[in-house]
């Protein structure tokens, strides 16, 4: 009988013969990958997932003039889009202007570009029903038509500013700066849960045309995605572009984030640790027993003159081969569970990852290899004559 | 009869080898199922704990007040317009319901100012318009019960930068005569940590009024517009705007728990079983509720980007080890129940044996469940016991702080044990209950 017939041969019948033993240790060794899979798919995606979280926060660096200056040219922000095209970016030119004979701070901005950077923001529009708000990129999304027909006029006052007025969306309301006036459709009530809620906001061109600082912005925030290292690099550059202009990053931002990522990192990392180690445990004693089970089968193949190393490489490769369908099986199954996980909870699709497969296979094979050499080695060395005995 | 066959079974040299394997193979399973509940209860507050360095995440202000000139945070009203909150009664955030939950808090008073430095003899004067933020920096509040609590800017942002040293405000001494200046600010005037500067309360209509001498102690590094501004105790800044006990805003940084239906429904469409859930769970909306009740006349509104953020990672923090956690409770339940029916099925001859001698089924499955039983409990316990060495372990490389014990999973861990070890042990018995006695004792 070929070598490779026995093999076969010797695994049908340790299936045929005793199915339970052999699924027993097949399922430990799959659920022992699958935990595997899961937890490492999810250790290495987790910190760019939480990253994104912390967008609501809004802006993570806010470009300033430098010294005394109030303003810098909008030139700046121009070349921003040009540079740095995926950062959402977003200009702010602030004013103190009036409206019906009281203080207010007027700030101009984009209104295509404010849900980017505050997707948190919700706005009641005109249209809608009453108590009813919507973000505030839904809300552009369904007025850029009549928005573009007035020549890009709107007005969106703060929940404080519009209480304190008794303004409804919808009304024409007056603003002045200086000796200027303008009079500006009510496009919503803004509620940010920031000074914004105090503030009214207009068209940037409207407010530099009004204030004499054509050209002119007072900030621009930026969202720059990713980690605190990758802001900081953005920050270099355009520090290094523009002398005039200050790059500040936002400390609480970033270093929350930074501290949150760092510890999830740790706290998966450890998780992952412990739960591995006891799949190796339990893995070994389950493939161990199943070996140490069959010390009559090593007796009989001793004392039928088997030689120790075909021995020994005939229930290794047996394992081999249960163990290597077991850890493809668990790294899919473990890899849905990290799939479904990220879908549940971020609501964003875990990327599929070519560097775990190996990881997941080897310490399978690893762990299974080690499980059975070791009590193979044991008990290959006791006399066939006392193992056949019986116990 | 029973009992000693247990015991042998359990005890005797030649058997007590495979009940200790098996007892180990649940407290392998239940270790990591007890390491992994344990994090996974206590990472919303361990989690929570770190966000707070987001800042704060409830403003209060005055309730009628005029409408503030306000960016980023900072309020540019003139002293003499609209409301303030009393100083004096800020102990009572310290007094509501949840207030273990009220990590810091600070109250701001934002005095505009111009600002002059050029102390020093031969240099040319140079001033500035900015505003002084008159806070506390780590100050004692007494509540009217006696408790004292340190609390201030420094507790509540901790991820302010400072270049030189905080301002001591525990006594009025200490604190006057100093402030801390902003970055941006600190550069534009070209000061440093020492320097002299004078301040002088900057309104209309007052044509000259006298000015502070204030020591700069440090340089304030935040990003944000606190970058512009000078900060000097609050002491400093009343005396200056001639404003006693009053400020202008108080930041409050509370430990909060995510937002879900429940929180979002209007309290007053609660029952009153509802309304009480709601008010003794650490929502925000219920904090909020909590301050505005203890502070009359104060308007307490969440700072949403930073509530927001501080929920959705809490919320998603739990979800996701709290799902990994029934994952390898899962994975260990089978691994175990795997476990105890190999041990079984190892022992049919025995239980051919048993029966063919005259046992009945139930005597069989008696000896066998009570077996399981023991190594359960043992195992459990033991479990139960690693589970929180390693969840502490991990807690203190991780968070630099223990995880709590609790012992409501001691109880639960255990009869989980019991459960699975009863369930690996009990479906092999049935099969075994079929086993004709003749055919196992003679085959091998």
């Amino acid at each position: 009988m070929s070598p490779a017939r026995l093999f076969v041969r010797v695994v049908y019948k340790a299936f045929r013969v005793e199915p339970g033993r052999m699924a027993a240790s097949f399922a430990a060794l799959a659920v022992g990958a699958t935990l595997a899979s899961a937890f490492l798919n999810l250790y290495f995606d987790l910190p760019r997932k939480m990253t994104a979280e912390f967008r609501t926060l809004g802006a993570n660096l806010i470009l300033a003039p430098k010294g005394t200056n109030e303003t810098f040219p909008e030139e700046a922000y121009r070349q921003l889009a040009d540079s740095q095209p995926a950062v959402p970016r977003l200009p702010w030119l602030y004013a103190v202007g009036k409206t019906q004979g009281k203080e207010v701070i007027l700030a101009g901005t984009e209104l295509e570009r404010l849900a980017a950077l505050h997707p948190g923001w919700r706005v009641t529009a005109d249209a809608a029903p009453k108590d009813s708000s919507e973000s505030i990129g839904v809300l552009v999304a369904r007025m850029q038509p009549r928005l573009s027909g007035q020549g890009n006029r709107w007005l969106l006052a703060g929940e404080k500013a519009a209480a304190h007025f008794g303004w409804k969306a919808g009304e024409t309301v007056a603003v002045e700066y200086g000796g200027a006036t303008q009079d500006l459709p009510l496009l919503g009530v803004v509620s940010t849960g920031e000074s914004e809620d105090s503030q009214l906001l207009l068209p940037l061109p409207v407010l530099q045309e009004m204030t004499h600082r054509a050209g002119q912005l007072s900030l621009i925030a930026l969202a720059v995605p990713g980690s605190a290292e990758q802001v900081e690099t953005v920050r270099q550059q355009l520090a290094a572009q523009w002398p005039q202009v200050e790059a500040r990053p936002l400390r609480p931002v970033l270093e929350s984030e930074a501290r949150v990522i760092l510890k999830v990192r740790g706290l998966m990392f450890g998780l992952t640790a412990i739960v591995l180690g006891i799949v190796v445990l339990s893995v070994m004693t389950t493939v161990s027993g199943l070996v140490l089970d069959r010390r009559r089968d090593i007796g009989v193949m001793k004392s039928l003159g088997g030689s120790d190393r075909a021995i020994s490489l005939l229930f290794v490769a047996e394992t081999l081969s249960l163990a290597a369908f077991a850890a493809l099986l668990g790294y899919g199954i473990g890899f849905g569970l990290a799939q479904w996980a990220a879908q549940r909870i971020f609501a964003s699709a875990l990327p599929w990852r070519w560097d775990t497969l190996p990881a997941v296979v080897g310490v399978t094979l690893a762990v299974a290899f080690l499980a059975t050499a070791l009590p193979v080695y044991r008990v290959r060395r006791l006399d066939p004559a006392v193992v056949l005995r019986g116990n | 009869m029973f009992w000693r066959l247990v015991r042998e079974s359990l005890w005797r040299p030649r058997n007590r080898r495979r009940a200790a394997w098996a007892a180990l193979a649940v407290a392998l399973g239940t270790a990591v199922a007890a390491a992994m509940l344990n994090v996974s209860l206590d990472v919303g507050d361990k989690v929570g704990r770190e966000l707070r360095s987001l800042g704060a995440n409830i403003v209060l202000t005055p309730a009628a007040d005029s409408l503030p000139v306000e960016i980023g945070g900072i309020d540019y009203r003139p002293v003499s317009e609209g409301a303030y909150i009393s100083e004096a009664s800020l102990g009572k955030l310290k007094e509501i319901y949840w207030r273990n939950n009220i990590i810091a808090f600070a109250p701001f008073l934002y005095v505009p100012v111009r600002m002059a430095s050029g102390l020093i003899p031969g240099l040319p004067e140079r001033e500035q318009k900015t505003t002084l933020v008159g806070t506390w920096f780590n100050h004692t509040v007494v509540t009217s019960t006696g408790d004292r609590h340190q609390t201030g800017i420094r507790p509540l942002n901790p991820t302010w930068k400072l270049e030189g040293e905080w301002i001591d405000d525990s006594s009025a001494e200490t604190a006057s005569g100093s402030c801390l200046i902003g970055r941006a600010l600190a550069e534009a005037m070209g000061l440093r940590v020492g320097d002299f500067v004078v301040v002088m309360l900057h309104a209309e209509g007052v044509e000259e009024s006298s000015g502070v001498a204030l020591q700069v102690r440090g340089i304030v590094t935040t990003g944000g517009a606190e970058d512009q501004q000078m900060f000097a105790s609050l002491a400093v800044a009343q005396s200056l705007a001639g404003v006693a006990d009053q400020v202008r805003r108080v930041q409050v940084s509370a430990l909060i728990k995510p937002e879900d239906e429940f929180s979002r429904r209007d309290p007053k469409t609660m029952t009153p079983a509802e309304y009480d859930r709601w008010y003794c769970s650490p929502y925000i909306s219920s904090i909020l509720h909590q301050i505005t009740a203890v502070l009359p006349g104060t308007a307490a509104r969440a700072i949403r980007p930073v509530a927001e953020t501080q929920g959705n990672v809490l919320g998603k923090m739990t979800f996701l080890m709290g799902m990994l956690a029934v994952l390898a409770l899962a994975a260990a339940a089978l691994s175990i129940s795997s476990l105890a029916s190999l041990a079984v099925a190892e022992r049919r001859q025995e239980i051919a044996l048993m029966k063919a001698i005259g046992a009945q089924d139930w005597l069989v499955s008696g000896l066998f469940l009570a077996e399981a039983a023991a190594q359960g409990v043992v195992g459990g316990a033991l479990g139960f016991a690693a589970g929180q060495a390693l969840a502490r372990l991990l807690g203190r490389v991780v968070f630099g702080s223990d995880v709590a014990v609790n012992w409501m999973l001691l109880p639960i861990m255990l009869l989980v044990a019991l459960a699975v070890s009863f369930a690996g042990t009990w479906l092999p018995l049935r099969r075994a209950s079929h086993y004709e006695p003749a055919a196992v004792l003679r085959g091998e």
